[in-house]
């Protein structure tokens, strides 16, 4: 990851502004709710990123704008580009090294068993021990922080995410629903959503088997 | 519950790649050609999960020598640097067939990031021109269908995809 001494260079994983684009795609469902532009307004801002400075949170996120990753007043709604709505989602994590973790538990192990006088601890005290250990870990790691651009087509309700990983647009994908109360669905052009009813009576008839040459089963 | 199609996009993929090599990768499609070239790198999977085999083939040389063995092995494209070209430009992604995502996209160079100051004009024009590669592959992706669901598909396109495949070269 690359920092830079302008705020408003720190670019984001889909690229919208400048280099090159890797994103997912999807289909926005649902209808808008009532003053759609006010809402948004509330909302991007209401679910915009918190910055957490010592916490025990594993995971913040929340919306930025797609220029400047420390703006999320959103001001004159610089989200809206004609018919577009961009902005990005920051996420930082926070992340324990298994094998730091180990070694600090092994160490307040011993330590209480010193301090208490015991032979052996038992299964639940250990499972403490561990996790208080992981959380003083966690509060005291920095945060990886992420961006990754979103760009809305609202008429034609497509919507495109900067990234490739499931696990990020899964995250992202609640933190739209819960933002904007709409659902969103991952293009497949093979979806029905998608096809013609002609041609979806026909896919019914599909089956796995273009067979240029058979797949060999159970081949090693 | 939904019959699970995910399979189309290696399929697609596949197809593609032969397409790629026929007619000099030129491709008609309602709104004009386009021409379609793999380029440098080529993944191939079959089966799934802990089951899959992949076969991953690298520079321009190897990968059809490889590629076709490995399609005769009963592989499928599941991932391929692709560069699309049209008059108006030239597009170059990774293209991920089970999803149908796109990997480090390139778009053709635009006269607006030349002026530094028309901000909003340089992303709408980087917007229409990932709209058209995505609509470019959405295309494909109907006329492999189309062909795909015909009566012809095993006696045209398939035998054809056949004989392309045993070639070595």
């Amino acid at each position: 990851m690359r920092y830079f001494s302008r705020d408003s260079d720190w670019k984001a994983i889909m690229g919208l502004l400048k280099g090159t684009l890797t994103f997912s795609r999807y289909r926005v469902a649902g209808d808008l709710p009532p003053d759609f532009p006010g809402f948004v307004n509330r909302q991007i801002r209401k679910y915009s990123f918190q910055d957490i400075a010592r916490g025990v949170d594993e995971i913040s996120m929340g919306w930025t704008s797609i220029e400047n990753v420390l703006d999320t007043a959103f001001e004159y709604a610089n989200y809206a580009q004609g018919d577009y709505l961009l902005f990005a989602l920051r996420i930082d994590r926070r992340k324990v090294p298994a094998s730091l973790l180990r070694i600090k538990t092994r160490q307040a192990e011993k330590e209480y068993l010193a301090e208490t006088g015991q032979k052996r601890l038992y299964t639940d005290k250990r499972r403490d021990i561990k996790e208080a250990v992981r959380l003083e870990l966690l509060s005291r790691s920095l945060p990886t922080p992420s961006l990754h651009d979103v760009c809305w087509c609202v008429s034609k309700k497509w919507l495109i995410f900067g990234t490739n990983s499931e696990g990020t647009a899964e995250l992202f994908e609640k933190l739209f629903e819960q933002t904007f109360h709409l659902k969103l669905l991952p293009f497949r052009p093979w979806d029905p959503d998608n096809l013609d009813q002609a041609i979806e009576e026909k896919m019914a008839s599909l089956e796995r088997s273009m067979a240029i040459f058979p797949e060999k089963q159970g081949a090693s | 519950m939904r019959k699970d199609l995910t399979f189309l996009g290696r399929e697609f993929l596949t197809w593609l790649w032969f397409k790629s090599e026929e007619r000099n990768g030129t491709v008609a499609l309602a709104d004009g050609d386009v021409e379609v070239l793999f380029v440098q790198r080529i993944v191939l999977e079959s089966g799934d999960g802990e089951y899959a085999e992949t076969v991953v083939c690298n520079g321009r040389h190897c990968s059809l020598k490889e590629g076709k063995a490995a399609l005769r092995e009963g592989k499928r494209v599941k991932e391929a640097r692709i560069r699309l070209s049209r008059e108006t430009g030239e597009w170059e992604f990774t293209f991920k067939a089970d999803r149908f995502h796109f990997q480090s996209l390139k778009l053709p160079r635009t006269a607006a990031e030349d002026e530094e100051n028309d901000r909003d004009g340089r992303i709408l024009e980087r917007i229409f021109l990932l709209e058209t590669a995505v609509s470019i592959m959405d295309k494909l992706f109907s006329l492999f269908l189309d062909r795909r669901l015909s009566p012809d598909w095993t006696a045209q396109e398939l035998r054809r995809m056949k004989k392309w495949a045993m070639q070595d070269s």
